[in-house]
């Protein structure tokens, strides 16, 4: 658990800045030495030090140039205590500091993650469900084919995997040591292997819903909802370990990436579907009875019901001829 | 089987290609040439006056889209080729010219005046009239009878080639002769004579290796005999007539198969519609590898002819298969991902809108055959040209036992809904259970 938060703001910075420390004593300055490095020319080499005192921060300035400015005041040279989530201005940077123990609930979730999430982070739960991903990839591999091929044959398959985990944790990694100054890259990893086992697991259930449903729209619909929602959920997750960012804007941002991505996606779909067949135009889904079989049609009703199927919009005006 | 080739277009290359390749088997063949007899040369001279090229030109650039051959019946001008050489013209009569070219090199302007599209002829006409014509005869002659062919093959000059008669084929949907001979492209509409020099058929297509297709003479006599009354090329739309002959034939022909008791295979403890009619062929094969897990048993039917509409459309032919699955050993998840993949390859058509076909529009439901649950999907199309003709394509598979599975798959092309839906229902109810 982080024991020091500063959330660093200036007029020249795009965004907040938050960084969190494990230890207790947090140095601040323009100098390479410091663990929060400025680039602000109005902060000197060593400004500042950043201590925890119990429930309160203590805040030293180290004899800077310009000083330290605490509610307006300025301190040279001089320790003093503040409560946490107090305001401190050096140079041109602001800086604010939590502690753990910050009363306010969102600054509170700054400092603390989840059980959950801190288990992301655990290299052998990372590796157990990349471990797990490998695995129903070359189950669906050998599912695949009607002999018993060895396992050198069926490897690609989950090497492929594998590798698709590792560059999208790689990826987002470089971006959370970019923002964060933290690359999480464990946390990355296993979200990214929880969103490929959900996904097979959503993409099965969907498969059974519209079989036994007599349902293809309902497939493709439920389909696009859930992986949609899944997909979002893993930006969420990812962004909350490589950006800084808000829930609210992590929804917005993660929300507005999927709808463009799925859109697009289903718009090349349909401009192309003119052109190239990606399927037969029937439901292709069948699975053996383990949930028992589905009523049927006899063979009249069946029949009778396909009269639609010889009606073509484009010619119903006309039709009468 | 391989399905017989309209040869009316042809590429120069292609033709260059066959003509080495003919050359390349010339010193094979002479030997076998000197068997023949002179009879050829007699014909050729007597008839050479009467068959012709015929070339279908683009009014755009005076050139010729296809070119064929065709022949005088009659003094007033009659003339008789394909229908397929002529197809274009009949899909965009404003856009093409059908002209003659005879021996001297020079043309006229043809007519048309009627076509059968179901047995691929047409009767034109030539207001200049004709010096000569041919006799008709009849196609009723003994197998192995010599008979002759001549045409224009791939625009070369005017050939006459020597070939035996080998019968009328009962089992040809559209009711062929076959002709031991080689018919190339180009020869398309031209005559067949017997050695009196009377055409007893007309050249329409070819499998290669000597195994070519006629046209039966009488046909033709009962076409020109309709066409005998109109002076003129024949009234209304074009589309609209042939629209007209594939209903007339695809209805009479699946009202014989409603009416008939048909043939089964059986496939496990289920019994499949096989030979349904004469034109139609069945193929089994049991595919029983040593370390497959499946044992897959396929019987397949088709009627080995369709009719020919334009070079993008062929249509009335028939075929649908039956597969067997036999688990061996794997789960019921796995063994079922490979029934998927055969249900999923039934369908043998591209699903896009056209100049000719709509979209396919399907309907998938669970039916119960034969004591078994089925998941079915009836998938249609329409001809945009022929709105009263569709495609159907069915397809069938159980869905109720863990460890074997049915699969099949009935193509239908170019039958009107009540005639279609009629048949599906017929084809469904005649998938039975065996003891």
């Amino acid at each position: 658990m982080a024991k020091i938060a500063i959330e660093i703001t200036a007029d020249s910075r795009s965004h907040k800045e938050v960084r969190a420390f494990e230890a207790g004593v947090v140095t601040v300055g323009r100098g390479f030495d410091n663990d929060v490095i400025l680039s602000d020319p109005y902060v000197s080499s060593r400004h500042l030090v950043v201590e925890r005192a119990g429930e309160v921060v203590r805040v030293r300035d180290e004899g800077s140039e310009n000083g330290t400015y605490i509610g307006g005041v300025k301190h040279l040279g001089r320790e003093i205590e503040v409560p946490s989530g107090t305001e401190i201005l050096i140079g041109k940077t602001r800086l604010r500091i939590y502690l753990q123990t910050h009363p306010v609930a969102p600054a509170r979730a700054l400092v603390e993650n989840n059980a959950f999430l801190k288990l992301t982070g655990n290299p052998v739960f990372a590796w157990g469900l990349a471990v797990a991903v490998a695995g129903l990839a070359l189950l669906e591999a050998h599912w695949g084919t009607t002999r018993n091929e060895s396992l050198v044959k069926l490897l690609p398959a989950p090497i492929g995997v594998v590798s698709s985990v590792l560059v999208w944790a790689g990826f987002w990694a470089f971006i959370g040591r970019l923002l964060r100054h933290k690359m999480c890259f464990w946390e990355h990893v296993s979200i990214c292997s929880l969103w490929f086992l959900l996904g097979e697991f959503v993409g099965n259930a969907v498969q059974y819903i519209s079989f036994y449903a007599n349902s293809k729209m309902a497939g493709v619909i439920l389909g696009y909802v859930l992986n949609s929602g899944l997909f979002i959920a893993a930006l969420f997750a990812t962004l909350t370990f490589a950006a800084n960012m808000t829930s609210k804007k992590k929804i917005i941002f993660a929300g507005v990436f999927t709808g463009v991505t799925v859109l697009s996606f289903a718009g090349l779909r349909l401009s192309i579907a003119e052109y190239y067949a990606w399927e037969p135009p029937y439901d292709i889904v069948l699975k053996p009875p383990v949930f028992g079989v589905r009523p049927g049609r006899p063979v009249p009703g069946f029949v009778e019901q396909t009269d639609r199927l010889f009606e073509f919009k484009a010619f119903k005006k006309d039709s009468g001829e | 089987m391989i399905p017989p080739r309209f040869f009316c277009r042809y590429s120069f290359r292609k033709a260059v290609r066959r003509g080495l390749l003919a050359l390349a088997a010339w010193s094979l063949l002479t030997g076998a040439a000197t068997a023949l007899t002179d009879e050829g040369a007699r014909l050729f001279e007597q008839s050479r006056k009467s068959v012709f090229q015929i070339r279908v030109v683009d009014q755009a650039t005076g050139e010729k889209s296809t070119a064929g051959s065709g022949f005088f019946i009659s003094t007033d001008g009659y003339v008789v080729t394909n229908y397929h050489v002529i197809s274009d013209y009949v899909m965009k009569p404003g856009q093409y010219q059908i002209k003659s070219l005879d021996e001297n090199g020079s043309f006229a302007n043809l007519k048309l005046i009627s076509f059968d599209v179901v047995h691929d002829l047409a009767v034109l006409w030539d207001e200049k009239g004709a010096g000569a014509s041919l006799k008709l005869g009849h196609s009723q002659l003994a197998k192995g009878e010599r008979i002759f062919s001549m045409g224009n093959p791939y625009d070369l000059g005017m050939s006459i080639i020597e070939g035996t008669f080998n019968g009328l084929m009962e089992k040809s949907m559209y009711r062929k002769i076959l002709f031991s001979g080689s018919l190339n492209p180009g020869m398309s509409g031209g005559p067949a004579l017997n050695r009196q020099g009377e055409v007893i058929g007309v050249n329409v297509s070819t499998m290669g290796n000597d195994v070519s297709f006629l046209v039966p003479v009488e046909f033709l006599k009962d076409l020109y005999q309709e066409a005998g009354g109109q002076a003129g090329a024949p009234q209304g739309n074009l589309e609209a007539v042939i629209e007209q002959q594939v209903l007339a034939q695809q209805d009479q022909f699946i009202e014989s198969l409603l009416g008939s008791s048909w043939d089964h295979v059986g496939m496990g403890d289920i019994l499949i519609p096989g030979e349904i009619a004469v034109p139609i062929k069945c193929w089994s094969k049991t595919e029983d590898k040593d370390k497959e897990l499946m044992v897959k048993v396929r019987t397949a039917c088709s009627s080995e002819d369709a009719i020919y509409i334009n070079e993008q459309v062929t249509t009335a032919d028939y075929s649908y298969w039956f597969l067997q699955h036999t688990n061996r050993g794997m789960n019921t998840f796995r063994f079922y991902n490979h029934i998927v993949e055969d249900y999923g390859s039934a369908f043998p058509f591209q699903n896009h809108e056209d100049e000719f076909f709509t979209k396919f529009q399907c309907r998938d439901d669970f039916v119960d055959i034969a004591g078994r649950r089925w998941k079915a999907a009836l998938c249609v199309r329409q001809y945009k040209r022929f709105r009263r003709l569709f495609d159907l394509n069915l397809v069938l598979s159980t869905v109720d036992k863990f460890d074997r599975g049915l699969t099949g798959a009935f193509t239908v092309k170019g039958v009107g809904k009540e005639a279609g839906q009629r048949l599906i229902r017929k084809f469904m109810e005649e998938i039975r259970w065996q003891k």
